[in-house]
């Protein structure tokens, strides 16, 4: 884990710095003479080698200092700038992500179940549809139908306005909105949630119904299939008891990139709906050439890989009891 | 029996468990405590998000925006009534009249409003006035009264490092333009200044010069942005954070995606006409625009051209035309150091103005005939600016012996005279455009121009002529940009583009006539001769010197809520607050001059 993580420290930090653009140029306004150029360029150290500027970096977070934000907030701390968005990506996460597992199991499954029948036909063309359309144009036509149009949701932001914030206890909203009463923040948020966490389910829907019924269709050909069917299982004990179980290993594997991948972010989603998680901060970072930030993030972001891909491990042995580790 | 107790129970529990379920989705679904929202909001949908609040430092337009709702100078631009070409008057806010030069030009005396309170309940007086300016000049690290600072030298230490960006304005050729600032009474003060200057007035309006509460605001560090909401974090006295001005509005939250305002109730005017105000953060532009489509957010300014039919026909938004063209100054900038006054004259026929304004464009913008924009003041555009003439650019080229006897396009779009790189940053898609026309037009007179496309942060650095040696002004040919104005002076508008001291002078202009023009312009105070001199500069640079291509103004569109009203377009592209309100919600004492006739004095 060390080595992983001070291998993507290491790249980010060298990537970063090998990007056209100047941290510098962006940090100030356009009109900032060359004399407040250099003299914020030396005072952030960019006049020193990289190595040098590496190691400095390197030692001020063995001293708990990552740095702070030059450009997305300019002197506040870039993990307080993280946290205050990593609630907001995690419940998009979870919330699509549930929905997406299930519902994708399900019809994968049922896909696999009916293979060439017309169940089969509808839920392999709605997963093409997912998988082929890009989520900020799905989220474009959902903003302009389903909030322009209808009226039904909220087309952008993860609240009205005009409505306060609640007192921050633990940064989540909904959970800080319970604990000071505000019900009605609770209600905002997960209506401004709808749409953005529609978009990503059903992108990801998709690759899982996809990836299900692939492995289910595998699953049924082998031989204890029809061993379990020929001692006379009832066929939704078979695809219970003895194919489902086995045909979600590569599933697994998917929902948990998915979700490694959607904790670092999903800027397309949060910046289309406005969203202010931490895709949309890397964005920023990035545009902005705000290092520290992006560094923080890169290490947030492998950090959940690494955690998710151990979650994924074990469920794998949970799922065949041949693996052992 | 007991199998059946058994199943009694589980039935309850279930039966509880669902129950507490629907409830808990019912309360959610149908909340029971709504907010007691009876407050009047504003939602602005904006691209940017204030990033600094300290009037002293801040220097984008979000900030600009945000601060002028809390911070509030001596005098302000009449951000109400312009309209296409006529002119923007300044007008006193904190003071009660536009001040007194004497006989020297160096000593402008101001009288103050008396009773007007800061947010934090203390008294607006010449003292705040002379301890706002003391903080400017702090900040900018420089002498007070001729001599060292009082409060010593700014420190590396302080939050951003480096001394205020604002300062750059504030001198005039190297020398702090004011000296000093006296409290001759509490309600009048008295400035000295280095030498005569002409522009004072106006900058007296920019945001620098407001007048900031000496009991909260730190004196000798930056407001930090992170502290702007943390109760009392400028002073014990104060029950907000440190932006503490006379503005009509409160600062009460500053984030990365928001900025919260509510109304000042003891404002020295007539209370603004609503409660609340926001600043979103709305960065993608689709968004934006569906934003205030679908009611999210009350106003959005500049909106896409691609959505003025469907803001045309939705009835529940107003497109308006503001009937002002924006004070953005967009054109193309010449390296007068490799091309003479002839290149330059084949460059202003050649190019072609129409294929921009009506191409990129869409027609909504208007040909820049001046470099002094409509509504700023000075203005005038009725001298001899060069349009597309290709028989005259054809003309100057053989003037240079090039292209002697070509009688045929075909021969001109053959042959290469010159080749010169058109610097853009890309994703700008009206840089972007322009490259196109702009290659298309010069190969019609032999010249190739090449794509030299970049980074907004590299550009900047050719722009500002800030890494030298490898990509400073010299390594650019030709480039397309556009200058906002800091305040409403012509000063502004050609003494940093034009002025061999100023480094955002990529041009390179150094012209020995139009130097003592520019000089004269700062110096002189008579309004009636000031305005001789800068009509004779307009003339030169657009009849004689033509060191640019004059480019377009861009036309003020905004889109807002119906029942939006009070909101005007402005040519300095501020967006100000004050005096919008909510159809049938104006009360008693608030202002509401559209409907009611308030004259912002």
């Amino acid at each position: 884990m060390i080595p992983v993580l001070f291998g993507a420290l290491f790249l980010t930090f060298v990537l970063s710095r090998a990007m056209p653009g100047d941290p510098v140029s962006a940090y100030l306004p356009a009109r900032a003479t060359p004399e407040q150029y250099w003299a914020a360029y030396y005072a952030y150290g960019f006049h020193l080698p990289i190595w040098q500027q590496f190691f400095i970096y390197l030692g001020n977070i063995f001293t708990g200092n990552w740095g702070n934000s030059i450009n997305v907030a300019k002197g506040v701390p870039v993990w307080d700038l993280i946290w205050e968005r990593l609630p907001r990506t995690i419940d998009i996460t979870l919330f699509s992500m549930i929905i997406a597992t299930f519902i994708g199991i399900k019809a994968g499954v049922t896909s696999a179940k009916h293979r060439n029948k017309w169940k089969d036909t509808v839920f392999r063309g709605t997963a093409l549809i997912g998988v082929s359309i890009p989520v900020f144009w799905l989220g474009l036509l959902l903003q302009y139908f389903i909030s322009y149009q209808l009226g039904w949701l909220p087309n952008m932001h993860f609240k009205d306005a005009a409505y306060p914030d609640p007192p921050v206890v633990t940064g989540f909203r909904i959970i800080d909105s319970l604990i000071s009463g505000q019900w009605y923040l609770v209600t905002d948020y997960l209506v401004h949630l709808a749409l953005p966490v529609f978009s990503l389910s059903f992108i990801f829907l998709a690759s899982i119904t996809r990836q299900t019924r692939s492995s289910m269709l595998e699953v049924l050909q082998q031989d204890y299939i029809r061993t379990a069917r020929a001692k006379g299982c009832k066929e939704k004990d078979v695809i219970k008891k003895h194919a489902r179980k086995n045909a979600l290993i590569p599933t697994v594997t998917i929902i948990g990139l998915n979700i490694g991948g959607l904790l670092g972010g999903a800027f397309l989603t949060e910046t289309t709906f406005n969203l202010f998680g931490v895709g949309n901060l890397l964005l920023e970072a990035i545009t902005g050439r705000d290092y520290s930030t992006l560094n923080a993030i890169v290490v947030m972001t492998t950090l959940v890989f690494i955690i998710v891909n151990l979650f994924v491990d074990i469920i794998y042995a949970y799922l065949d009891p041949r693996i052992k580790y | 029996m007991e199998m059946e107790k058994k199943n009694v129970a589980i039935i309850i529990l279930a039966i509880a468990l669902i129950a507490s379920g629907v409830g808990n989705i019912i309360l959610v679904l149908e909340p029971q405590f709504e907010p007691e929202y009876g407050l009047r909001t504003v939602k602005f949908g904006n691209m940017y998000i204030a990033e600094d609040i300290d009037p002293q430092y801040s220097w984008d337009s979000a900030s600009f925006d945000a601060g002028m709702m809390v911070w509030e100078q001596l005098f302000k631009n009449n951000l109400t009534a312009p309209s296409l070409g006529v002119e923007m008057n300044a007008f006193p806010l904190l003071a009660t009249d536009m001040g007194t030069y004497d006989v020297t030009g160096t000593e402008l005396t101001v009288n103050l409003k008396s009773g007007v309170k800061f947010h934090d309940g203390t008294d607006f007086n010449a003292d705040a006035v002379v301890w706002s300016f003391m903080r400017l000049l702090y900040l900018m690290n420089t002498t007070w009264n001729g001599g060292p600072h009082p409060w010593g030298t700014l420190p590396g230490t302080v939050f951003y490092n480096i001394p205020t960006i604002v300062d750059s304005l504030y001198y005039v050729q190297g020398v702090p333009i004011i000296e000093n600032v006296e409290a001759i009474t509490p309600t009048q003060v008295k400035f000295t200044l280095s030498e005569p200057y002409g522009v004072f007035r106006a900058l007296l309006t920019f945001p620098a010069s407001s007048i900031v509460s000496p009991f909260s605001t730190p004196k000798l560090d930056y407001i930090n942005p992170a502290e702007v909401d943390v109760v009392g974090a400028g002073n014990p006295l104060s029950s907000y954070g440190p932006c503490i001005g006379t503005g009509p509005m409160v600062i009460e939250k500053l984030e990365t995606y928001e900025v919260r305002f509510s109304a000042f109730e003891f404002y020295h005017r007539p209370r603004i006409a609503f409660d609340v105000l926001v600043h979103v953060k709305i960065e993608d532009g689709d968004a934006r625009n569906m934003a205030v489509l679908s009611g999210a957010v009350d106003i959005v300014t500049d909106p896409f051209f691609s959505y003025f039919p469907t803001m045309i026909a939705e009835p529940k938004v107003t497109l308006l035309d503001t009937g002002t063209v924006n004070a953005i100054t967009q054109y193309m900038g010449i390296n007068n150091k490799w091309y003479n006054i002839t290149w330059r004259n084949v460059f202003s026929y050649a190019f072609n103005y129409t294929g921009v304004i009506d191409g990129i464009m869409e027609g909504y913008g208007v040909r820049m005939k001046s470099p002094v924009p409509p509504g700023i003041k000075y203005h005038n555009e009725t001298f001899d600016c060069p349009t597309y003439n290709l028989a005259t650019a054809r003309t100057y080229m053989q003037s240079m012996g090039y292209g002697v006897g070509f009688t045929t396009d075909a021969e001109w779009e053959a042959a290469t005279f010159l080749t010169m790189n058109y610097t853009y940053n890309t994703g700008n898609l009206v840089r972007e455009g322009v490259f196109d026309i702009v290659e298309k037009a010069f190969d019609k007179v032999g010249i190739v121009v090449e794509d030299a496309g970049m980074t907004w942060e590299d550009m900047k650095d050719r722009l500002y002529n800030r890494r030298v040696s490898s990509a400073g002004y010299n390594a650019m040919h030709i480039w397309w940009v556009g200058w906002l104005p800091d305040y409403n002076d012509p000063e502004n508008f050609i003494n940093p583009l034009m002025s061999p001291d100023s480094s955002s002078n990529a041009a390179q202009v150094n012209d020995a006539y139009l130097n003592t023009l520019m000089l004269q312009g700062t110096q002189e105070t008579n309004e009636q001769a000031r305005k001789l001199i800068y009509w004779e500069i307009q003339r030169y640079v657009v009849e004689d010197l033509r060191h640019w291509l004059f480019g377009y103004h861009g036309m003020n569109f905004d889109c807002f809520d119906k029942d939006l009203k009070g909101w005007v377009g402005n040519p300095i592209a501020y967006n100000d607050f004050y005096g919008t309100y909510w159809a049938g919600e104006l009360r008693t004492g608030e202002y509401g001059y559209m409907e009611n006739g308030f004259i912002p004095t």
